[in-house]
């Protein structure tokens, strides 16, 4: 009797009762004071196969949108070993009680068709089990076989935007350093992934160093810095293609450091003219550059805000390098960050209120977000060496590199929700860095 | 009772034996108005994902709605009464979280009584995680 009597007071606490107001002119009022912050759990069982060429792949989808899913941190599978319910048709009747009894809150059912000319059809229909109804309607993908994964990633953004009202942001690419050899001399190579690791593919030969590359707003080409000819150089990579053209002052000694525009016209980097590091503002179509900063210090680093009218970007000018924003046709900056130690990498959030950045201090670096006039700061991971990060598209999630300690540390890639949750490594085929967040694909 | 309980649970323990303290209802009766409205907190509540360490955890706000005389709501009168903050990425995402914890765990509807329907037909829910207790 004490026990029940604890649980339920304990449910009474967690769920911030309060009552409401009586007899009132005017409206019910009441108030809730606690939310749910556990993983919401979660069925999906095997996509049926509605022939048997569909076999193998159902599974695998299946297998993808709870490992996207999952992964986030917001929600945990229940295990279909668990389910009562079968399902063995994509149009059966959902048994409510049966899905009620194992505590599952969402339902994802699919059905997975290979066409005779080798087309796959995904189909999936996303159930509050909580309400006994569909959320949103059932929705068809139609690709070809060997995009089954990326199928999958969609049918996972569905149901993550639906239930958290969050976007999307499975179905998108990571462009990244590639790292192999030992570490006093490395050879690295351009590639791209999956955002969850799967599907690496190699841009570029391990002739010459490349760094920092970062996608075009519409993922068909890469700006990154190159040392092929023996100095930095910004060059531009289609990623279709795969041809190059450099890019960007040619009076620079080095020039480094570039970013894409919102809209893909302009891009912003840092040269070196006659000893001083400023930054330049691209003309992608005509290749002019302007430069936008005149400070005798290192001006580095910049980031477009989303809607391209201003630049964050990381300068020494204070005499140990800090966050200044500035508009996008240059002038004075502010600067916003104000806290212990240096920062710099700054990157700006997509959804605009928000910057992240790699901070050092007492000899740790971290990965952070602040708002864009520098308050709240919150440094979301610590570590030996974590620098670099990029945004989500949905900009909840930052990924960055995250290198170990010692003569055989090496750098990886780590993602982390905004709120310094659900720290993941990516898993990717050997050492990578300077990750950067593609856009959703088309 | 072990003494070293949060307050919070404390509270929920008062809140329960006050709860238990009334008499029993003869068979058939119909419960209380007051206990009937709490059930609109307990059906909502678990519903409403909120993280306090987000902006848009910091958020209070309160939404309005109506359901008509069955007790099921009416969705297209979900409306933004009044916020902590000004217009922005917060209130959004606080307005939203909120937006759904009510389509979500209300969307069944409430069983209220349908005598009182004028008490209960138009509803101010106040979502305000900055509080642990409410007024």
């Amino acid at each position: 009797m004490s026990r029940l009597f604890l649980i339920l007071a304990l449910l009474f606490a967690s769920l911030g009762l309060s009552v409401p107001s009586m007899a009132q002119d005017g409206p019910l009022r009441i108030t809730i004071t606690d939310g749910v912050i556990e993983p919401l759990p979660f069925a999906v069982p095997t996509f049926v196969a509605r022939n048997s060429a569909a076999n193998d792949i159902a599974q695998d989808i299946t297998r993808v949108i709870a490992a996207d899913l999952t992964n986030t941190g917001l929600f945990r599978e229940i295990p279909q070993d668990a389910h009562i319910a079968r399902v063995s048709s994509f149009d059966s009747t959902v048994q409510w009680s049966d899905w009620k009894a194992i505590n599952a809150q969402a339902l994802i059912t699919g059905s997975v068709l290979v066409e005779g000319d080798g087309r796959l059809v995904v189909q999936f229909r996303l159930f509050d089990v909580f309400s006994e109804a569909p959320l949103g309607e059932g929705l068809q993908f139609v690709g070809t076989a060997d995009g089954w994964r990326r199928m999958a990633h969609k049918v996972a953004d569905a149901a993550y935007s639906r239930i958290t009202g969050e976007g999307p942001y499975f179905d998108s690419r990571v462009v990244f350093v590639a790292e192999t050899g030992p570490k006093n001399a490395r050879q690295k190579r351009l590639a791209v992934m999956d955002y969850d690791g799967a599907n690496v593919q190699y841009l570029t030969s391990s002739d010459s160093i490349v760094l920092a590359p970062r996608f075009s707003p519409d993922g068909s080409q890469i700006i990154y810095t190159s040392y092929a000819s023996g100095f930095p150089r910004v060059t531009i990579l289609d990623v279709a293609s795969l041809g190059r053209r450099t890019v960007g002052d040619s009076n620079a000694n080095m020039s480094f450091a570039p970013r894409f525009s919102p809209d893909g016209s302009r891009a912003v980097y840092s040269a070196e003219v006659a000893g001083n590091t400023d930054i330049y503002l691209l003309n992608i179509a005509s290749g002019q550059s302007t430069r936008l900063t005149t400070e005798p210090s290192i001006e580095t680093a910049p980031s477009f805000s989303p809607d391209g009218s201003r630049i964050v970007f990381e300068s020494d000018r204070s005499g140990a390098p800090q966050i200044y924003v500035m508009s996008a046709g240059g002038g004075s900056a502010s600067r916003i960050s104000f806290g212990e130690g240096r920062y710099g990498t700054p990157v700006w959030s997509p959804r605009g209120d928000l910057v992240a950045f790699t901070k050092q201090n007492r000899g740790r670096f971290h990965i952070g977000v602040m708002r864009i006039d520098g308050s709240e700061e919150r440094l979301l991971t610590g570590a030996f060496l974590d620098e670099g990060p990029t945004w989500a598209p949905n900009g909840r999630v930052v990924m960055f590199t995250r290198e170990s300690p010692g003569a055989q540390g090496a750098p990886a890639l780590y993602s982390v929700d905004i709120t310094g949750r659900n720290l993941q490594r990516a898993a990717t085929p050997a050492a990578a860095s300077d990750p950067n967040w593609g856009p959703l694909l088309k | 009772m072990s003494c070293d309980l949060q307050p919070r649970v404390l509270v929920g323990v008062a809140a329960l034996m006050a709860l238990l303290a009334q008499p029993a209802l003869p068979q058939g009766a119909t419960p209380p108005f007051e206990a009937q409205t709490r059930a609109v907190v307990t059906q909502i509540a678990p519903c409403w994902l909120v993280d306090p360490s987000d902006p848009a955890g910091q958020v209070a706000l309160t939404l309005s709605f109506e359901l008509d005389r069955g007790g099921r709501l009416r969705t297209d009168t979900i409306r933004l009464e009044r916020a902590s903050v000004g217009e922005g990425p917060a209130l959004d995402e606080a307005f939203q979280a909120a937006r759904r914890a009510i389509l979500r765990c209300g969307i069944k509807g409430f069983d209220l009584p349908a005598d009182r329907y004028d008490d209960w037909r138009f509803v101010e829910v106040t979502f305000d995680p900055t509080h642990e207790e409410a007024d």
